[in-house]
């Protein structure tokens, strides 16, 4: 259902708790069958679709996934999952070099887009990784929560004005993070 | 290049032209702005990096809380099923069942029972797989989750005397140590992590509290637990305390 899928899509963007719960009750157990009949259990299976849904997150906000090429929303986050599961196999399981290179000639365009997509998300965590608690709180409520000063201010028990500036001291922590992993030049953003 | 320090005015102005917060005059005037000047659109684009870095931490934290609450829900099938020796060993183990089960009634105490029926291990967070990820972190996060315990306490412990205070190490060694049967151990960590304010896992934290306080037959510890504030596990806590009383 169009309608559907475009609720969906609307509800991962605008980071609705009640959608992405929806969403991972019902695709989870596909995920989850797939992981237990392939040698794993209920958390590598938790672990892999948590992998593939920031995966797809991402791409969906960066632009880089649309359904004319993905396909449904679900049916891209299963792929990825399942990509990410079959990929930990292979490596735990050390399987010989000819078989290796033929599976990985197979999917060479999708495995590349992966590893930039995993690289990608690597270094956004490590510029999110600079905050302390305080901060996560506060950008977290403002920029994913979409909540508004006034409000956060409420639930942190500050005042707007205090609130105000601690959240641009604690944007400029990202800043000079960004700013340091830059000179390292460790992997950079892609730019758009 | 980027300049040393970005005043409030202007990350406020560029914050709210990426979140859509100016009228139209406002917007057109920034991209006015944005045309002649690239230390503004360099600004403009690491803002716009920061913001995706906080919305895709918080995306994970939230699926992370969504994995937990249906995993409580559902609960887990377990590991793939062996093939083979079904019939043959079907009857032992039905058998051995059977009396490990009296074994456990008769033997086992009532508030051991209680905290068997309650207790849930905490999953642990994904694990990133990417090199520039907080490594040792991570690194003794696929022990825990492969219930090698006494590695990743190692492993923690030795991250936590360069953080002592660090909430998310505190509450992870903790579970470890519950995992393992270490409860005694686990209490003051978890007591820790529940009287922090600010912590993300207090709520977590104070549940885990309780059904120590249980597994210990602590009755005093448990009825001074204050669970008022605690918005996820609250009723739980209430439900836990009311099922120990009637012991």
């Amino acid at each position: 259902m169009g309608d559907n899928e475009d609720e969906l899509i609307r509800g991962i963007r605008g980071n609705d708790s009640r959608v992405l719960s929806q969403f991972y009750a019902e695709q989870f157990p596909t995920v989850r069958s797939f992981v237990l009949r392939n040698s794993g259990n209920s958390s590598d299976a938790q672990d892999v679709f948590q992998e593939a849904m920031m995966a797809a997150w991402l791409n969906l906000k960066e632009n880089k996934y649309s359904s004319k090429e993905g396909g449904k929303y679900g049916a891209y986050v299963y792929r990825i999952a399942k990509n990410k599961w079959l990929d930990r196999l292979r490596s735990a399981e050390h399987r010989n070099v000819n078989n290796i290179m033929s599976e990985v000639s197979d999917r060479i365009s999708e495995i590349t887009e992966e590893e930039s997509t995993s690289e990608r998300i690597d270094y956004l965590q490590s510029i999110y990784a600079q905050l302390d608690e305080k901060c996560r709180q506060i950008l977290d409520k403002f920029y994913y929560e979409k909540k508004s000063l006034e409000a956060i201010a409420k639930d942190l028990k500050y005042d707007v004005g205090s609130i105000r500036t601690m959240k641009y001291r604690c944007m400029m922590k990202l800043r000079k993070r960004h700013a340091e992993l830059k000179k390292k030049d460790l992997p950079k953003p892609r730019t758009q | 290049m980027t300049k040393e320090n970005l005043d409030q005015e202007t990350f406020e102005t560029i914050e709210a032209y990426i979140i859509g917060d100016m009228t139209q005059e406002e917007t057109a005037e920034f991209e006015s702005r944005l045309a002649l000047d690239a230390q503004l659109r360099s600004e403009l684009e690491i803002m716009r990096e920061s913001i995706l870095a906080v919305e895709l931490g918080a995306f994970e934290s939230s699926i992370s809380d969504i994995a937990e609450n249906y995993d409580r829900n559902n609960p887990s099938i377990g590991k793939k099923p062996r093939t083979g020796w079904k019939f043959i060993s079907l009857a032992a183990a039905i058998a051995a069942l059977i009396s490990l089960f009296f074994i456990f009634d008769i033997a086992t105490p009532s508030n051991e029972k209680l905290y068997a029926e309650y207790f849930k291990e905490d999953p642990g967070l994904p694990v990133a797989m990417g090199a520039n990820s907080s490594y040792d972190f991570s690194d003794a996060m696929v022990d825990y989750k492969a219930e090698k315990y006494e590695l990743a306490i190692a492993k923690w412990t030795t991250l936590l005397a360069d953080d002592p205070q660090n909430d998310t190490l505190n509450y992870f060694i903790a579970n470890s140590l519950m995992n393992s049967d270490q409860i005694e151990k686990a209490i003051p960590m978890f007591q820790q992590v529940a009287e922090n304010s600010e912590s993300r896992f207090k709520d977590k934290a104070q549940w885990y509290l309780a059904l120590a306080f249980v597994h210990q037959n602590d009755r005093e510890a448990l009825s001074k637990l204050d669970s008022d504030q605690n918005d996820q596990f609250g009723e739980r806590i209430e439900a836990l305390k009311t099922a120990y009383h009637k012991l």
